[in-house]
């Protein structure tokens, strides 16, 4: 009798009618068989390990490359020899007195920079073999490294090769552990490619002796304790400025009937003329009694025997290291052009679609059909919801649509939720208590126990406004609707992690709610604001708890079961978000891993007609799961970009991308008709988002993978809610 | 699910003076709250037949141990290729060979 007078309906206790699945254990203890987990932190940092290695290694392979003719540089050259300033091109400085060499007369050594090229190298050894002409190539380790299949037709065609350094700095400005090993690696990039060895190296920028400044020299003096014969020239083609065909051969012919070392170039930017020049320089020459041989063989010397084994072998890692960072770059700047160009093609179907789909319902004309009074059932699962449920019933109890009733579902609370409820003394609500048993199987309890056929589930932390469940029925005029979203909003907006989901919210809910809206193919009724028929419901069988995202789970079984699902926008909840990070972690964990495990539940709709499983699905999964996985790139190679690459190319190209989003953003918060001001928080909301979303999905897939159970976890409420209403959020 | 539930009697309550009404008891994850025996409801319902496995869920664990095997095993693969890589380009330097005079000593006997 008590219980009478308090609070309306009686209270009801569901008793389990099954005994518990044996796995549940049965007493306090838990269950001793520990499982190891995989150490996904250490294989984090692997990855981690590699990514910075293949960064370093293309850093270092492009870094700072550019073709010579180089800045300024100091002139002083007090300590070079006399002898050497005077002497001739090739320094061998590998005894203790420096030596120079020169061209015998009539000699020719064309010599050729910073190759191989794909694209000239290939004309130049076809010019060369049509004069039966043979040249020397200095060639830049790192280009060997890319095309190791030209350096050995260049040793092949029975040119001569040397060193060029790898990534053609400046030797001088170096300490001489680079210095040794940008000609060490050059080394070996040579080694693998042409399996032979070379003793000639010239340094990038240098020109001819008696230009030697005086870093110049003791970088000749480094290179050559290390063995090098350097090789500088007696005259500059200058084709690196492109000054016509005319100039490069007039340039390169010498005086009299001296012999030469002429400085080519077949890489570093459009060889054209190089190739005509020398087309036409062979043949004058050899008209005017020139032959033309290469550095070595015109000294009398086999600068390039064959290489050691171990040359060869670190050769190898070296080239297989560059292509590997090449196309690990290649994939990661493909991945990001295609998420950029999906975020792009998504705002642009948004855009089209949500504003049509805004223009059509605020439309005078717009209407479901008939106005729908039929009774109302609102089923409420609490659990552990004592300080919000007395808001939530009060305000669902509350709703202007005639015969509303209120079930709420205790779901075995430890708390004072029940108690609360019944407290309440509404004349319109009943408390069913349940054992525990999950969300699914509370919700299904309230539906059986519904008294309509019109049944809305509210989650226990959201208050609706006063009309929103009759606007949230509406769509029930139409025979085929088998269950209404409604709009959810965030109804503690304070704090940056209020704001920031409020922002979310409005536009990935109810702008991409709109869109799906559109196409028939709303991926899920939010729990905290849904209307289902009761057939519809009974028909596929209520929620089920296979997966963690039943509403996503139910929504899917109703598209597959041919129900229309709408959007009914103008039927507004707002719901309790989490206050800190790591509630929110945890929430969007358990969302992004139930909506990875409903979507893998009806993966079978790809195949059934309707066009949720043929459009829909693929769809869902595409802009949910594929696109968040890329994209953090932006992020990253904006960083990579702005680091080592163009930066102003690199800002211009992000800030692209987020004016795409704040652009998305005040079109969402236009149509919500959502006062704008707290979109200044939106720059900083998009970058941590896509993080927190690209570990969340990473982590869920890991889960999904391993096969892991992953269980409900409640939320820490604050009790917001209570004044959200009132606070008119 | 709806035919196996009977709505609760509208039975009112005669409460003894001195003696719980309401009972709790916790049996594992589940905690039962009841009318004390003598009083309790009968009303029983069954919530789920036997529920399906959850989607993805392993319970054997086989897959998991497949799965941190593959890992541990790529794992250690990437890191013997990074140490390798690393080994092979920072330790030691080459000298540049020594150029052998041609056989003959002049320049036609280098031509290969």
């Amino acid at each position: 009798m008590r219980l009478r007078q308090r609070g309306g309906l009686p209270a009801m206790t569901i008793y389990r009618g099954t005994p518990p699945p044996a796995e549940e254990s049965t007493g306090a203890l838990p269950a001793v068989r520990r499982r190891r987990r995989v150490g996904w932190g250490l294989l984090a940092l692997v990855g981690l390990l590699l990514l910075g290695t293949v960064v370093l290694v293309a850093v270092y392979t492009d870094a700072g490359f550019t073709p010579d003719g180089s800045p300024s540089r100091p002139t002083e050259h007090g300590t070079v020899p006399a002898a050497v300033r005077e002497g001739g091109p090739v320094l061998d400085l590998t005894g203790p007195r420096p030596r120079s060499h020169r061209m015998p007369d009539r000699t020719i050594a064309l010599t050729f920079d910073d190759g191989p090229d794909p694209r000239w190298t290939p004309k130049i050894l076809d010019v060369l073999a049509k004069h039966r002409a043979r040249a020397t190539f200095f060639v830049i380790g790192s280009e060997v490294a890319r095309n190791p299949e030209l350096a050995r037709r260049i040793t092949a065609a029975g040119h001569e090769i040397g060193g060029h350094t790898f990534t053609h700095p400046d030797l001088g400005t170096l300490p001489g552990w680079r210095r040794d090993m940008e000609n060490t690696q050059a080394q070996w990039a040579i080694a693998y490619a042409t399996g032979r060895s070379t003793a000639l190296m010239r340094p990038p920028y240098s020109s001819f002796p008696d230009a030697l400044t005086d870093r110049d020299y003791a970088t000749a003096r480094a290179v050559g304790s290390r063995g090098y014969l350097t090789v500088l020239d007696d005259l500059d083609s200058e084709d690196w400025k492109r000054p016509g065909a005319d100039a490069i051969v007039r340039n390169s012919t010498p005086r009299g009937g001296a012999g030469a070392i002429v400085l080519l170039h077949d890489a570093g930017g459009d060889r054209q003329q190089t190739v005509a020049a020398l087309d036409r320089l062979i043949p004058q020459l050899a008209e005017r009694g020139y032959t033309f041989s290469t550095v070595g063989a015109a000294l009398g010397a086999q600068v390039n025997p064959p290489a050691g084994g171990a040359e060869v072998w670190r050769g190898r890692a070296l080239v297989w290291s560059v292509r590997a960072a090449d196309a690990v770059l290649w994939l990661l700047w493909a991945l990001l052009i295609t998420a950029g160009g999906l975020i792009v093609v998504r705002t642009l179907i948004l855009f089209g679609f949500a504003v049509r789909h805004a223009r059509r319902r605020r439309a005078p004309a717009w209407t479901w059909g008939p106005p729908v009074t039929d009774p109302v059932t609102i089923v409420v699962p609490a659990y552990d919801e004592e300080r919000n449920i007395a808001a939530a019933v009060r305000s669902l109890a509350g709703s202007a649509h005639p015969g509303v009733e209120v079930i709420v579902v205790d779901d075995a609370s430890t708390d004072r939720t029940g108690e609360i409820v019944t407290g309440l003394g509404l004349g319109n609500v009943r408390l069913v208590r349940v054992p525990s048993g999950g969300k699914a199987r509370a919700l299904n309890t309230g539906t059986a126990l519904a008294r309509g056929d019109l049944v809305v589930m509210v989650d226990a932390d959201t208050v609706v406004e006063p009309d929103s469940v009759h606007r949230l029925v509406q769509p029930f005029a139409d025979p085929r609707v088998g269950a209404v979203a409604g709009n959810v909003k965030v109804g503690n907006r304070r704090g940056l992690l209020g704001r920031w989901q409020h922002i979310e919210y409005v536009i990935g809910f109810n702008l991409d709610r709109r869109l799906y809206d559109t196409f028939g193919c709303i991926p899920t009724i939010p729990g905290a604001l849904g209307a289902f028929r009761r057939p519809a419901l009974t028909g596929v069988g209520g929620l089920s708890d296979e997966t963690l995202a039943e509403d996503t789970d139910l929504t899917m079984a109703l598209h597959r079961a041919g129900w229309r699902v709408v959007y009914e926008e103008s039927a507004r909840a707002y719901t309790e978000a989490p206050a800190t990070l790591g509630q929110l972690w945890k929430q969007r964990y358990r969302w992004s891993y139930g909506t990875m495990q409903a979507m893998w539940k009806h993966r079978r709709a790809v195949r059934e007609p309707g066009r949720f499983g043929r459009g829909g699905l693929p769809f869902i999964a595409l802009f949910t799961v594929l696109l968040p996985l890329l994209a953090p790139l932006i992020d990253l190679m904006a960083v990579y970009g702005f680091f080592f690459l163009d930066r102003t190319v690199t800002l211009i190209g992000w800030l692209a991308m987020l004016v795409v989003q704040v652009v998305t953003a005040v079109l969402a918060f236009r149509l919500d008709r959502e006062p704008l001001r707290p979109l200044w928080t939106l720059p900083a909301q998009q970058v941590v988002y896509r993080q927190v979303m690209y570990l969340v999905l990473l982590h869920s897939a890991l889960t999904a993978l391993t096969g892991r159970r992953l269980r409900w976890q409640a939320m820490r409420r604050t009790g917001e809610l209570a004044t959200a209403l009132d606070r008119g959020v | 699910m709806a035919d196996e539930l009977r709505p609760p009697g509208d039975r009112p309550e005669q409460a003894e003076p001195g003696r719980r009404r309401i009972g709790r008891a916790r049996v594992g994850r589940a905690v039962g709250k009841a009318r004390m025996p003598e009083r309790a409801v009968t009303d029983v319902i069954r919530p789920e037949t036997a529920a399906a496995a959850p989607v993805f869920v392993d319970p054997s664990g086989g897959r998991r141990r497949r799965v941190r095997r593959t890992a541990y095993a790529i794992g250690v693969l990437l890191l013997l290729i990074l140490a390798a890589i690393w080994l092979s380009q920072l330790s030691g330097s080459t000298r540049a060979p020594e150029p052998r005079p041609c056989a003959s000593g002049s320049a036609a006997g280098c031509r290969r």
